[in-house]
């Protein structure tokens, strides 16, 4: 506890090069989404934040030359949040199977509010003519949009006390 | 075990004691030392106590009778909401970690004080504000989503103070996440020379599996409250249904949080039931290591089963299936701990004192409680009995039955060096009598009317249940006996009782070669350990020694 | 438990800095340090809950939320990217000066980064503006229009809810960062006290962290 502790004392240099680096993934991951790649694209750019978010930890927060407590503590933290995301995705994903009709997204959700307010410009945006086809399971999810009734003008979803 | 037992020798010139060092209310409000910040916990926590035990009785009047007479169905929900938030997030929680825990940690590891004395000085004010936040949630009408907070009602629909509430909820968790954080940087870097991994005291153990749960599950439910809230508020969407949101992503990430909670309430009960077992059978424990990992074990398997408050809720058979084995797990460490306990009784020359009749109202209550959560961990049975009086009784045997016993053991246990007074011992025992009858006599009867298909949360019920709800309301009379007499003669103890010796328990530990009350840095000089925890019996604990070294 | 003292009561540092239940400087900037990685940690989980929630109706919705996010502008959010960067850049060499004791440094440096973060925080106001005159703001008066003008309110209610509790971190950071400031215009750090700039720079890159996750999540996914 008493003998002298030795920080690490990282030149100039190092940084630069660390933050040279995250320049070019940001222009990287930029330029990545504008080519289509399908699904890829979202991995490719988690990909790369992944990249950056650990360049940054290990080098400007000096993960890299810390005691093994503190890479624990880290992995720790990360560790949970795989928990959390696995446990809470394995239940989203199993809807419906087993024969079991629980697929919340297959009942859709109830669609409201297709008319603007008044006084909105609408983007643009035909409700029925524009948009890419829903992908196969959102199919039903979707569909009640295009034949909705005019609904009750944005019922609001709360409430004053 | 009145022969106090104290071969240590003391050193000379102890400091002043904490209690009188210092005076005037300011030096209690700005103070930084860990022991006095642990009396304004306890203070704070025996009035939110009072409070929560108020609507506890409102409950059980309630329901003496089948018709709703004392209580419309709206203010019935209010009651057992409040009764719920104030006990869970402002007793249950902090009880034992921010009051024993925050007094006896760094003094069982040799240590002056917390590693951050202001963070842990803020963590009370933080608990007062949310306490305040609360009250006000109760005086400007009060709530009645139930302490779950579940949506779409809590965020939509219920027309009662529920935003206020839900902060309160929320700055209590930092509270928690902050008593926590000091705990585990206070067992990785203030421990005194010596003190090894190995040698810390059980509760220490309990205490940092305990933190570990405080700091990664409390800010999932902060963030997830501060969701409703924002739902609530603004209009935002999150678990809306209207607009596609899911209300089952609430339960996830509520009880992502309020699952390995129950562990919070219940890890630093056992780190006190693992002391008191030890000090009254007179033997060094069974199984230490065991005790030690089971403490952590159950930290990190509380956090995957959190679903298992959730199969009837909509979530997926298969993840129904798969939180059902993996609460089943759990069950393991917990029975590791049960078994080490009966192991070190066996063949110890056990007294009787109270804190020891509250360890073994303790176990008779867990025990219960831990196996009917059995019960309800299968999905078949839960399906039954789903949302119906079994479940409160099961975990009111896990939360009160095992923590408050735990808490209030340590409480005597303690109490010497906290105050430096000796409580009269008889009214002790009696206490933990009344309690242990009382509480059995108010929950078991809640497992049959559970059994019987009477659901929770309802203020009026078929006739048949008269009876069973009637002892459960008379139980309730006869518990409060029996939490009232220790708040009594715990105050006249600090008037009228005898001046406690540094050890009178004859009990091992740092806290115990220190005077009683401490002085304000605890030791005037840092202690060097020498010796494993609990080395009651010299020549048995050579025996057991070392093979589980770091 | 104990048979022997020790006493170091005669070692403890004469810095003013020094807090008296270390037993001296290198435990307390040991635990302090450790402290706020474990605070990170807590951060993990607290971000993490929104991510969660993010990831699920991202999974759930992709469509709704590409067409919600052609609302953001790009530009807008890669040079805020660049800025938050450049900002942990400064912020990072600030804590290489108090490690060497340079005050003056750590000032300029921690200037530079203070600056960078309002730019930041402007360009934020200037986004939100955007969005509330175009009535995306989750609520009544929500409108983006085309088939996903429900499911759009989710992606929008996490776009406030993430950036905004971010900018909160920024903002608290900020106002850490004065307090600092001031601190090193008072000569407070040394080649043997440095910790509280190094706890501020982790807080700092922490902050920035969150923010290369945000920028492809919300800009990049349509």
């Amino acid at each position: 506890m008493s003998e002298h502790h030795e920080h690490h004392i990282a030149p100039k240099s190092m940084y630069f090069t660390i933050f040279g680096a995250l320049m070019a993934l940001t222009f990287l991951t930029v330029a990545v989404a504008k080519v289509d790649l399908g699904r890829a694209n979202v991995i490719v750019a988690l990909a790369i934040a992944g990249v950056k978010a650990s360049l940054v930890v290990l080098w400007f927060m000096h993960v890299k030359h810390n005691t093994p407590l503190i890479k624990l503590t880290v992995g720790v933290g990360f560790l949970w949040l795989v928990f959390l995301f696995v446990i809470t995705f394995s239940d989203y994903l199993s809807r419906g199977m087993m024969g079991w009709p629980q697929n919340w997204g297959a009942t859709g959700p109830v669609i409201l509010n297709t008319t603007p307010p008044p006084g909105v410009e609408a983007h643009g945006e035909g409700a029925a003519s524009h948009g890419p086809a829903p992908a196969a399971g959102h199919a039903e999810t979707a569909a009640p949009a295009h034949g909705a009734p005019p609904a009750p003008a944005h019922t609001p979803d709360t409430k004053g006390h | 075990m009145s022969s106090a037992v104290n071969t240590l020798p003391m050193p000379e010139n102890v400091g002043e004691s904490y209690l009188t060092k210092g005076k005037g209310v300011m030096s209690w409000l700005l103070t930084k030392d860990h022991k006095r910040i642990a009396l304004l916990y306890l203070l704070s926590i025996t009035f939110m106590s009072l409070l929560g035990g108020f609507f506890a009785a409102l409950i059980r009047l309630e329901l003496i009778t089948p018709g709703g007479d004392l209580l419309s169905a709206e203010s019935y929900n209010k009651t057992f909401t409040m009764h719920g938030v104030i006990m869970v997030f402002f007793i249950l929680i902090p009880a034992t970690p921010a009051v024993l825990g925050n007094f006896l940690m760094p003094i069982m590891i040799g240590a002056r004080d917390l590693a951050l004395p202001r963070i842990n000085l803020l963590s009370w004010y933080i608990y007062v504000l949310g306490a305040a936040f609360t009250l006000f949630s109760m005086l400007s009408g009060g709530v009645d989503t139930g302490w779950t907070f579940y949506t779409p009602y809590s965020s939509t629909y219920a027309n009662s103070a529920v935003i206020t509430a839900a902060l309160g909820a929320f700055i209590s968790g930092f509270s928690s996440i902050l008593t926590g954080l000091n705990f585990i940087v206070t067992v990785h870097k203030m421990r005194a020379p010596g003190m090894t991994w190995f040698r810390l005291p059980l509760f220490v153990w309990a205490h940092y599996a305990t933190a570990l749960v405080q700091i990664l599950g409390t800010p999932v439910v902060a963030m997830t409250i501060l969701l409703v809230a924002l739902e609530r508020l603004f209009g935002f969407s999150f678990f809306n249904p209207n607009t596609g949101g899911d209300p089952i992503l609430f339960q996830h990430m509520f009880w992502f949080y309020s699952h390995p909670a129950v562990y919070i309430m219940i890890l630093p009960a056992m780190g006190v039931i693992s002391e008191l077992v030890t000090c009254f059978s007179r033997k060094k424990v069974f199984g230490y290591s065991f005790i030690a990992m089971s403490s952590v074990s159950i930290a990190v398997i509380g956090f995957i089963i959190w679903g298992h408050h959730m199969y009837v809720s909509g979530q997926s058979v298969y993840a129904g299936m798969v939180f059902s084995i993996l609460t089943f797990i759990v069950a393991i460490p917990s029975a590791v701990k049960v078994f080490n306990w009966t192991a070190t009784l066996y063949k110890g020359s056990i007294s009787y004192d109270a804190p020891m009749l509250y360890a073994f109202g303790f176990f008779g209550l867990f025990l219960i409680g831990g196996l009917t959560g059995l019960f309800c961990a299968n999905v078949a049975v839960d399906l039954h009995i789903h949302d119906t009086y079994f479940i409160v009784a099961h975990f009111h045997y896990i939360m009160v039955g095992g923590a408050i016993m735990g808490y209030l053991g340590g409480l005597h246990f303690w109490w010497p060096k906290i105050t430096g007074r000796t409580y009269p011992e008889l009214a002790g025992r009696i206490s933990a009598i009344f309690v242990f009858l009382g509480f059995n006599l108010t929950f078991f009867p809640q497992f049959l009317l559970g059994y019987l298909g009477m659901p929770r949360r309802y203020h009026a019920y078929p006739e048949e249940f008269q009876i069973l709800n009637m002892m459960s309301s008379a139980g309730a009379s006869v518990l409060a006996i029996g939490y009232t007499l220790p708040m009594i003669y715990f105050v006249w103890s600090l008037f009228a009782g005898p001046k406690a010796s540094a050890n009178p328990w004859g009990a091992k530990g740092l806290e115990w070669t220190i005077p009683s009350p401490p002085p304000l840095e605890n030791f005037t000089e840092i202690p060097i350990v020498t010796e494993e925890a609990y080395a009651y019996a010299p020549e048995e604990a050579e025996e057991h020694e070392v093979k589980h070294h770091v | 438990m104990s048979s022997q003292v020790l006493d170091h009561s005669a070692a403890h540092p004469a810095n003013p800095n020094f807090q008296h239940q270390f037993e001296d400087l290198n435990q307390q900037y040991a635990s302090t340090t450790f402290g706020m990685w474990v605070f990170l940690v807590q951060e993990i989980l607290f971000f993490g809950a929104l991510f969660c929630a993010y990831a699920i109706y991202r999974a759930t919705y992709p469509e709704a939320y590409a067409a919600a996010s052609h609302h953001l502008d790009v530009t807008l959010g890669t040079f805020n990217t660049v800025v938050l960067i450049g900002s942990s850049l400064t912020m990072a060499l600030a804590v290489r000066c108090a490690q060497l004791g340079r005050n003056k440094g750590v000032l300029g440096y921690l200037f530079t980064t203070f600056m960078l973060g309002n730019v930041f925080l402007g360009v934020k106001v200037v986004e939100y503006s955007d969005k509330f005159k175009h009535h995306l703001v989750p609520g009544a008066n929500f409108y983006m229009g085309g088939p996903y003008n429900e499911q759009a309110q989710i992606y929008f209610s996490m776009y406030f809810a993430m950036t905004g509790m971010h900018a909160l971190h920024m903002i608290i950071g900020a106002g850490l960062l004065i307090f600092f400031m001031w601190k090193a215009y008072n000569n407070t750090y040394s080649t043997e006290y440095y910790g509280p700039i190094e706890i501020m720079g982790l807080y700092w890159h922490f902050v920035d962290i969150v923010w290369i996750f945000l920028f492809p999540m919300l800009y990049l996914i349509a």
